[in-house]
C-alpha cells in the first residue's frame, strides 16, 4: 500500500458498542468495532440491514438519542482547532459545536434534513452563520459560491426555491452543500446515492470525489452497494450483524475476498456485461440480532463452516495480509480457494 | 367499564328496589338498607340509578347501532366508488351534518312524544352522518393502496373489494367511532332528560334524576350527585374504550 | 394458441390530464407513455429499462390495464386487451398477472398468507375447499415457503418472505405472462439475490412470459432475453440483452451503462449533465437531446423513430455513428 503522505489518523473508533434498548429487550446493534480514518481518506462501510453500518455512522455525531441508545466506547476526533474530543463522553453542546465544524454527515432522503417550509438559500445561510458566524449577505454570497461549485445550474433560482421544487439530484446537492459549508474535515455519507436514479447517482458520486480531492476531506461512506463503494474508497470495513469481518484496500478486497461473507455477497451479484455466471445467493436469512448464533455470527450460512469450531467460538479479528484484517477461523482456506 | 355494563344490565336482578316503589322514607341520607338514600319519593337512589342506567345504554347503543347501519355503507360505497356515487353520498351526509341534533331531537320530542324509541332514532339520525365520513374517508385511502390494485389485477369486482379488503381494513376505526358515538349518546340523552324532553317518569332516568335533585341539594345531594357521577364515569367509559382500540 | 408474439404492444400512449382551478380546467398534460411498440414472445424476457420519468411502471400496468391508456393497441394472442369488455377482462386477466415493487404495500395486512396466495383463485373462481387448500400449499412449496405459513400474518414475515408469497400469489391462476415491477428493489442485497434465482428457476419451469421492469441493469441482463431502455416515455433502444449491454448502439443507453457501478471499473465513465426533463413539457424532437453528449441542432426538430440497426435490435436515434 503506497501512500503519497504519511497516514494522519482523524479518528479513531475504539470498542464501539451501541444498544438499543426497546422496553424489556435490548439489542446490540455494534458489537466492539474499532477502525481509523486519516485525514483525507475514502473509508467505506458496507453492509446489509442490521450490519450495524448506520449506527455506527449516526455514532460518530453523537446523534443516537442517549434515553433510548446506549453508546459505548471511545471516539476520538482531533477537531480543527487542535483539540481532541471523544464523542462517547462528550457533552450535548460539545458536540454541536463538532458537528457541522469537523465532522458533517449526508443522509439517504434530503428531504429529512430539509426544512420543506423554508428556502434553499435561508436554511444554506443559516448553516453558514452557525459555524462560520457569517453576516447574511455573505452567507449567501457563498451560498452561492458552493452550489455553483457543485454544479448546479442556475444556482440563484436554486437558492430562491423551495425544496419541494426540487429534482432528488439537486435536493442532494443543497444537502451537500449544507454539509461542505461548515468546511469540516470528515463527511460521513450514509447511502447518499440509493435514492437517486442511475445517471444522476454517476453525477453525484463523481461530484464528492472532486470535492474530496480538493478540500482534502476525509470521507465515511456507509452503503450497501459493493460496486458503488469500490468506485468510491480506498479502504472498506465489511459489518456483519454489529461486527467488522473483513478491512482492507480496495479493491483488493472485492477482487479476492478471505472473509466467506464479503465473498458469498460478491458471488451474490449479478455481473454486468462480461461477468455471466449464475447468481449464488446466500441462504438463510441476517441474523435476529436479539437471538444470535453461537460463535461466528455468520457460521448457519457459510459454507465454509466447520462444526466443533465456528459454531462454538466466535473469531477474532486477525491480520491477514497488511492493512488487512478478517474475522474468520478459516480464512486460509477462502484464501486457498479463491487462488 | 364492563363493570357499568353489567351492573346495568343485571339491574333488574341486582336492585334492591322496586325503583317506582315509593316509601315514606323521604329524601334520607345514604344508609344500610338505603345504600345511596332516598328521593323526594322515598325511592331508593340506588336502584334508580341502576334502571336508569338500562335507559341510558338502550339509547346510547341503540343510537350508535342505528348510525352504523346507515353510515357505514354510504360512506364506504361513496368513499370506494367515488364518482357520482360519491358527489351524492356527500350531497347527504352535508345535508344531515348541517341539521343540530340537539334541536332536532327537542323538536322531535316535543312533536312526537318522548319515548325511548324515538329519542334513539333521532339520536342515530343525528350521528350517522360522523360515522359515514369517516367510513368514506377511510375506503378512499384503502382504495389507493397497492393491495387493492392486486386485486384488481385478479381481475375483482367491486363487491369483492370492499368485502375482503376495504371493510376488514376500517373495522377498527370504525369500532372506535362506535364506542365514541355510544359514549356521545349518553351524554346528549342524558342531557336532554335534564331538560325534561327525555323519558318521562316515572321511569328511572339519570337526566332526569340529576334534575329532580337539583331542587334539594342542599338536603340529600347523592339524589343529583349519584346520577351525574353515574354519566360521567359511562360517558368516559365508553371514551376510553374506543381510545383502545385505536 | 395463434403463432407470433404472445404480447404486441402498437403505439401505445398515456397521458395524464393536468387540470387547474375550479372548474377543473386541462391545462396540460403529462406525457406519461409516448408511442411505444415492442413484442414479446412466448417464454420470453423483456427488460425494460429506464430511470424515473421514463414510464416504465406506467407501461407495466397498461399492458395489463390496470391503467387505461390513452390511445394504442395492446395484442394478447391477437386480441385487443384494451378493447375487451369486463367479462372478458376478467379472464385476461386469469392468462396475465403482476408482481409488484413492494411487498409491504401489496399484501393486505388484515389477510392471513393463504388468503393472500387464495385470492385470485377465489377471485376466478377457479377453486374452493380443500382443492384449494392444495393449491395453496403447492404454489407455497413452489416459492420454498413452508405450508405452515399459510396461517400467518403477513407481519410476521419479512421483506423476502412476503415477495415470495406476492410471486405464488401471482403464479396461483397459472398465466402465461406475468410483469415483474421492480421486484426486487425493496429488497436487501443478498435477498435480492435469493429472489432472482427463484424467478430464474420459476420461468424455466413453467415457461410463462415475463416483462422485467427495473432500474438495474446487472439484475435485468442476467433475467432478461432482450432489453427494451426507456426514457421519458419513449423507447430509445430494443435488442438481444448481450448485445445491447455489450455494445449500445444509443447514446442514453450507453451512459446508462457507464453509470453502474461495477467492481471491475473497465468502462468508458460518461457523465451526463443536467437533470431529467419533466414528462409534462418534454424537449421537441428527440427527448434525451437535453443531455445527449452527441445531439446535433437537428435532434431538436425531429422526433427519431426506432429503426433497425442489426437483425432484432434496433434504435431512436438520428445518429449512425454513435456511440
Amino acid at each position: 500500500m503506497t501512500a503519497a503522505a504519511p497516514y494522519v489518523p482523524l479518528i479513531t473508533v475504539e470498542d464501539l458498542e451501541v444498544v438499543f434498548q426497546a422496553g424489556a429487550l435490548s439489542v446490540k446493534a455494534v458489537r466492539g468495532v474499532s477502525f481509523t480514518i486519516g485525514k483525507s481518506e475514502i473509508l467505506a462501510l458496507v453492509g446489509e440491514s442490521g450490519s450495524g453500518k448506520s449506527s455506527t455512522g449516526l455514532a460518530m455525531l453523537g446523534l443516537h438519542p442517549p434515553a433510548k441508545v446506549e453508546v459505548s466506547g471511545a471516539i476520538h476526533i482531533r477537531c480543527k482547532d487542535g483539540s481532541d474530543l471523544d464523542v462517547v463522553s462528550a457533552s450535548e453542546r460539545r458536540l454541536r459545536r463538532l458537528r457541522g465544524n469537523d465532522v458533517a454527515m449526508i443522509f439517504q432522503e434530503p428531504m429529512s434534513s430539509l426544512n420543506p417550509v423554508h428556502r434553499i438559500g435561508d436554511q444554506i445561510a443559516e448553516v453558514l452563520r452557525l459555524h462560520r458566524s457569517m453576516p447574511r449577505s455573505k452567507a449567501w454570497t457563498r451560498a452561492l459560491e458552493l452550489l455553483t461549485e457543485l454544479g448546479v445550474a442556475s444556482p440563484e433560482k436554486c437558492l430562491a426555491s423551495y425544496p419541494h421544487q426540487l429534482s432528488g439530484g439537486m435536493r442532494q446537492r443543497v444537502m451537500i452543500a449544507m454539509a461542505l459549508g461548515g468546511e469540516p474535515a470528515l463527511l460521513i455519507a450514509d447511502e447518499p446515492t440509493t435514492a437517486l436514479d442511475v445517471t444522476i447517482q454517476a453525477q453525484i458520486v463523481d461530484l464528492l470525489k472532486a470535492l474530496q480531492q480538493q478540500n482534502h476531506m476525509a470521507m465515511l461512506f456507509v452503503s450497501h452497494d459493493l460496486g458503488l463503494v469500490s468506485q468510491v474508497a480506498s479502504r472498506v470495513l465489511v459489518m456483519y450483524a454489529g461486527e467488522i469481518v473483513e478491512a482492507g484496500p480496495l479493491p483488493d478486497v472485492f477482487r479476492r475476498p478471505r472473509m466467506p461473507y464479503t465473498r458469498a455477497l460478491m458471488r451474490s451479484r449479478a455481473g454486468l456485461g462480461a461477468a455471466r455466471r449464475k447468481i449464488e445467493p446466500i441462504p438463510g436469512n441476517v441474523p435476529n440480532l436479539v437471538h444470535l448464533p453461537k460463535g461466528c455470527a455468520f457460521h448457519p450460512r457459510c459454507p465454509y463452516s466447520l462444526p466443533g469450531l465456528c459454531d462454538v467460538v466466535p473469531p477474532m479479528l486477525e491480520v491477514a495480509a497488511e492493512g488487512w484484517s478478517v474475522r474468520c477461523h478459516r480464512w486460509r482456506e477462502v484464501e486457498a480457494a479463491e487462488a | 367499564m364492563l363493570f357499568i355494563v353489567i351492573a346495568v344490565a343485571g339491574a333488574s336482578v341486582l336492585a334492591p328496589f322496586d325503583p317506582t316503589h315509593s316509601s315514606v322514607f323521604f329524601l334520607s341520607p345514604p344508609d344500610p338498607t338505603y345504600w345511596l338514600g332516598t328521593d323526594e319519593l322515598g325511592r331508593d337512589t340506588f336502584s334508580r340509578l341502576l334502571f336508569g342506567g338500562r335507559s341510558s345504554l338502550v339509547v346510547g347503543v341503540g343510537a350508535s347501532v342505528i348510525a352504523l347501519l346507515i353510515g357505514l355503507p354510504i360512506g364506504l360505497a361513496a368513499g370506494y366508488m367515488g364518482g357520482r356515487a360519491d358527489l351524492v353520498g356527500r350531497q347527504v351526509i352535508d345535508l344531515f351534518v348541517a341539521l343540530p341534533g340537539l334541536v332536532l331531537a327537542l323538536i322531535i320530542a316535543a312533536v312526537m312524544g318522548p319515548t325511548l324509541l324515538n329519542l334513539t332514532l333521532v339520536l342515530g339520525l343525528v350521528n350517522w352522518p360522523r360515522v359515514a365520513r369517516l367510513a368514506r374517508g377511510q375506503a378512499l385511502a384503502i382504495r389507493e393502496s397497492v393491495f387493492v390494485e392486486a386485486a384488481h389485477a385478479a381481475g375483482a369486482g367491486t363487491g369483492w373489494i370492499i368485502y375482503a379488503h376495504i371493510w376488514p381494513n376500517v373495522q377498527r376505526i370504525v369500532a372506535a367511532q362506535f364506542a365514541l358515538t355510544v359514549a356521545y349518546s349518553i351524554f346528549t340523552s342524558a342531557s336532554l332528560s335534564f331538560l325534561g324532553l327525555g323519558v318521562p317518569p316515572p321511569t328511572p332516568d339519570w337526566g332526569a334524576m340529576v334534575r329532580t335533585g337539583f331542587d334539594y341539594l342542599a338536603i340529600n345531594p347523592a339524589m343529583s350527585l349519584a346520577p351525574s357521577a353515574a354519566v360521567a364515569l359511562t360517558v368516559f367509559g365508553f371514551y376510553l374504550v374506543g381510545r383502545n382500540i385505536e | 394458441m395463434t403463432a407470433g408474439p404472445l404480447l404486441q404492444v402498437r403505439h401505445l400512449r398515456k397521458y395524464y390530464d393536468i387540470t387547474k382551478g375550479l372548474f377543473s380546467r386541462v391545462v396540460g398534460h403529462v406525457h406519461a407513455i409516448e408511442d411505444v411498440s415492442f413484442d414479446i414472445a412466448a417464454r420470453e424476457v423483456l427488460g425494460l429499462a429506464g430511470e424515473s420519468g421514463s414510464g416504465k411502471t406506467t407501461i407495466g400496468r397498461a399492458v395489463l390495464r390496470l391503467v387505461e391508456a390513452t390511445s394504442g393497441e395492446v395484442l394478447f394472442d391477437g386480441t385487443n386487451v384494451l378493447d375487451l369488455a369486463p367479462r372478458a377482462l376478467r379472464d385476461f386477466r386469469r392468462s396475465a398477472q403482476i408482481i409488484f415493487q413492494d411487498p409491504y404495500a401489496s399484501i393486505d395486512p388484515t389477510m392471513t398468507v393463504g388468503d393472500v396466495v387464495a385470492e385470485p383463485l377465489r377471485v376466478q373462481s377457479l377453486a374452493k375447499g380443500s382443492a384449494l387448500t392444495d393449491r395453496v400449499e403447492r404454489l407455497l412449496a413452489d416459492v420454498s415457503l413452508p405450508a405452515d405459513f399459510m396461517r400467518r400474518r403477513p407481519a410476521d414475515l419479512s421483506g423476502g418472505q412476503r415477495q415470495r408469497v406476492v410471486i405464488a400469489r401471482a403464479l396461483a391462476v397459472e398465466p402465461r405472462f406475468i410483469v415483474a415491477d421492480e421486484p426486487v428493489s425493496s429488497l436487501d442485497v443478498s435477498i435480492q439475490a435469493q429472489i432472482i434465482r427463484l424467478l430464474e428457476d420459476l420461468e424455466e419451469q413453467r415457461g410463462f412470459s415475463m416483462l422485467f421492469i427495473s432500474h438495474d441493469l446487472a439484475i435485468m441482463e442476467y433475467l432478461s432475453d432482450r432489453i427494451a431502455v426507456v426514457y421519458l416515455g419513449r423507447l430509445m433502444e430494443i435488442g438481444p440483452s448481450s448485445e445491447v449491454i455489450a455494445r449500445p448502439r444509443h447514446p442514453y443507453t450507453e451512459a446508462l451503462i457507464s453509470a453502474v457501478p461495477d467492481t471491475t471499473n473497465g468502462r468508458k465513465r460518461i457523465i451526463l449533465k443536467g437533470d431529467i426533463p419533466s414528462p409534462v413539457a418534454p424537449p421537441s424532437g428527440c427527448v434525451f437531446r437535453t443531455r445527449c453528449p452527441y445531439a446535433l441542432s437537428a435532434c431538436s426538430q425531429e422526433v427519431p423513430t426506432l429503426r433497425e440497426v442489426s437483425p432484432g435490435h434496433a434504435k431512436a436515434c438520428l445518429r449512425d455513428d454513435v456511440p
